[in-house]
Formats: C-alpha cells, structure tokens, sequence
C-alpha cells in the first residue's frame, strides 16, 4: 500500500507543475517528501524485498501457514498466525488470527487482523507475512476469545476490525 | 449444474484448520474422501481451490483432486456443516489431481481453468 502511494507521487507532481506556480510547486514537494520520508521510515525494509508487481504468484495453503511468524515494518517479529477464518458462501479469506506471543512485554493474546492488512511477499518456495504493527497497535487491537469465530461474521463485530487496521471494509457474504 | 449461488445459511466464518479433515459427501450421500487443504489467492483472498483427499471410494486408490471451492454445496445441519459434491465414482476418476505440494502450478489460468470446467464451474478471470 505504502509502495502505491509512493509511485502516484510523480504522477501528481506533473499534473500540478503545469498549472500552478513555482511556491505551490516547493510546498508539494515538501509535503511529498514528508509523505516519503513519514512512509519510507517504516517501509523501506520490506520495500527493498517488494516485488513490483506486488503479486505473489502461487496459491497458498491455509493450513501450511499455520505458524508462520509475522514480522512488522521495523523486521520485528510480532507472533505467528494461528489461524484463517473463511467465509463460506464467498469462499473470501475474512481475517487471519495472530497469535502474539511475548512481543515487547505484552502477554500472549489473539488478534483477528483483515487478509488485506497483511503484505505478502514470496520468499523462496514460502510466503512471507508482514504487518504494519508496532507494541502499541497490538495491545489496542480487537481481540479473539476462544473459537468463537460467529461473532467475527456479523457487521457489527467485523467492521471496526477492518477500520482499525485501515483497510477496506467489504461486506459479508458478498462478493468484492 | 450452478452451484455458485448456494448459500450455507451458516453465517458464520469457518475456521481453516477445522475445515481440514471435514468428510465430503455426494448426492448420493456417499462419503467420498475429505478436505485435506484450502488453497487461497493471498492477493485477493479468494480461496480457489480444496484439496480433496479421496480414500477407497468405490474402489478407487488414494489420491488427490483438487475442487473449485464453489463447486462445494456447504449446508448447515443442526449447527454442523456439510460438505456437499456432485462427484460420482467416475468423475472423480478422471478429476485434476494435485501431486504433493505443489500449488504454485495451480495458479496459472491454463492450469486452473481446466479444473473449473471440470466441475463445472464458472471460471474467473483474475482481474
């Protein structure tokens, strides 16, 4: 998300050049360069391993993931995924639940966390998982009690999962 | 036959781990092998695959055939759910099958889509 963001930069800094004058052109820049900086802070470790194309061009087993270790932009490990909820009737990846474990001094606890929140990148014949969390993202994050995984299907649960981890809410039983 | 608007009534979400393992029947409530893995598209979370693992059925050997997940009729029986394929002896016979744990040659179109025409199933061109 942080790459998309960065490549529509030069695109905007041309449709503004042609029309505005040189001030406006230093402020954008400036402002550009904080957006890049403020982005790059966290991003650049995994930005350097991102493939472009931001694809990851095989299908991946949901019970092989199981386990797999979640690092956050820092390279921090953060836990590892414990399990993958599912919509049935869309066959749609809803939330991956993240076991944290002692991460920074915070008890072991679940958290339900959207798929989309998640980049996944190839790394040889494994997928790696990375989440844009710090210490104080997980402690705040909506937790999972047990495997009570209904409740996580109504709106009124799901959605401020979705907002808190800022990524596009979509619909129960709908397809995107 | 359009399996794609089956609607579980389930509302809920499954979890993955719990899926694996789950025994599939067909219509004529045979019990034809289980769910041994989902195999999912991490760019859009679309699951496009189950790996089906098929016993003895009827005689045939153990193997594995992959299966559009809309393929699969889910229903809800008395808080437990089903899994639901229209797979005669014969249809499994000559289904796709998965060798190993190769999934990355499922992802190619000309790979995947032969599997959805086999179980009739729509196929969607990735966007």
């Amino acid at each position: 998300m942080l790459a998309k963001r960065e490549l529509k930069l030069p695109v905007r800094e041309k449709a503004i050049r042609r029309i505005i004058n040189m001030k406006t052109i230093l402020k954008t820049i400036a402002v550009s360069l904080l957006l890049i900086v403020v982005g790059a802070g966290g991003s650049l470790a995994w930005a350097k391993n991102k493939n472009p194309a931001t694809t990851y061009p095989s299908l991946v087993g949901a019970s092989e993931i199981k386990g797999t270790h979640v690092k956050n932009l820092q390279n921090q490990d953060l836990g590892q995924i414990d399990e993958v909820l599912i919509d049935p009737d869309t066959g749609q990846v809803r939330f991956v639940i993240l076991e944290v474990g002692g991460f920074l001094g915070l008890g072991a606890t679940r958290v339900a966390v959207p798929l989309s929140a998640f980049q996944i990148t190839q790394e040889g014949n494994i997928s790696k998982w990375v989440l844009d969390a710090d210490k104080e993202k997980l402690k705040n994050a909506p937790k999972v009690e047990g495997k009570n995984y209904q409740r996580l299907y109504t709106r009124s649960e799901a959605e401020p999962i979705f907002v808190y981890w800022k990524v596009t809410w979509i619909e129960p039983g709908s397809n995107p | 036959m359009n399996t794609t608007e089956q609607k579980t009534g389930a509302a809920t979400l499954l979890a993955a781990s719990e899926i694996k393992g789950a025994r599939v029947f067909n219509f004529q409530d045979q019990d034809v092998g289980d769910i041994d893995e989902l195999l999912f598209e991490p760019d859009t979370g679309e699951i496009r695959f189950a790996v089906v693992s098929v016993g003895g059925f009827l005689g045939l050997g153990s193997t594995r055939v992959a299966v559009p997940w809309m393929a699969f009729q889910i229903v809800n029986e008395q808080g437990r759910v089903k899994y639901i394929l229209d797979a005669t002896r014969e249809r499994l016979e000559k289904a796709p099958r998965v060798e190993g744990k190769n999934y990355e040659r499922l992802y190619p179109a000309n790979a995947a889509e032969p599997v959805f025409v086999y179980w009739d199933v729509e196929w969607m061109a990735k966007a």
